[in-house]
């Protein structure tokens, strides 16, 4: 318990850094960093839940390290709120809805890939 | 300055990704609509946090600390889209588009309602 909670707190301290570190390189008027982020993380999240669904040894310490650690800490809900209600305030509709739209649908396909990707690697074996 | 924004947000990344971790963890939240709510719960609170700091007269470390730190570490969009998925692969797709919704939905009127709030 208190190891696993060293863990998170590890993890979550990178992943903070390499996100903060990006937003602060990349700032830009459509928030594309954040939906890089976001994007990257989803499919990352769909290859680390399947390969720990297929792993027939316990891998419960590797989805607490990369899932809930790493890619949990490294993507960003609030974030992604904040920008979307920017847009609705600066009257940019169209923007906040295609920011909205891109996100999820592509954070929804490109996580159902890496699942399909660690499912055809783990079959390869 | 980027040096010292990245450490500050990612001590305060450790604290809000360590409080997600205790947070999901809690038991009860499984069972009351047969997917667990502590992610949704986490995100809608954490948009109204985000929204109270970025509102707030605090200087960029703290905003910083607070905002992207513990706000952004608290909050996870790659666990609410597999969460998604996972719900309509169990041949649920209306509960997926409901939380889907959901999420996003009560998580800008949360920010709205913060940022009036802020601004009353």
């Amino acid at each position: 318990m208190l190891r696993n909670s060293v863990i998170i707190l590890i993890c979550a301290f990178f992943a903070g850094a390499l996100r903060e570190l990006l937003e602060l390189s990349f700032q830009s008027p459509f928030h594309w960093v954040t939906l890089v982020i976001n994007l990257t993380g989803a499919l990352l999240m769909g290859m680390t839940y399947e390969y720990v669904e297929l792993s027939e040894e316990n891998s419960g310490i590797f989805s607490l390290i990369v899932g809930t650690g790493l890619i949990g800490s490294f993507t960003t809900f609030s974030t992604f709120i904040s920008e979307i209600y920017a847009f609705i305030r600066q009257q940019q509709f169209l923007l906040a809805l295609l920011y909205l739209v891109s996100s999820t649908v592509f954070g929804i396909l490109l996580l159902i890939s890496g699942k399909k990707i660690v499912r055809v690697m783990k079959h390869a074996d | 300055m980027l040096i010292k924004l990245t450490f500050i947000s990612a001590l305060g990344t450790a604290l809000g990704g360590e409080a997600r971790y205790l947070i999901s963890r809690y038991p009860h939240f499984d069972r009351l609509f047969g997917f667990s709510l502590a992610t949704i719960l986490i995100n809608i609170i954490g948009s109204f946090l985000l929204a109270i700091v970025l509102n707030s007269s605090l200087s960029l470390p703290w905003r910083t600390f607070f905002g992207s730190g513990i706000i952004g570490g608290l909050t996870t969009f790659s666990t609410f889209i597999l969460e998604t998925v996972n719900l309509s692969t169990k041949r649920q797709r209306q509960k997926a588009l409901l939380y889907l919704v959901s999420s996003v939905l009560l998580s800008l009127a949360a920010f709205a309602f913060a940022a009036w709030l802020m601004h009353k």
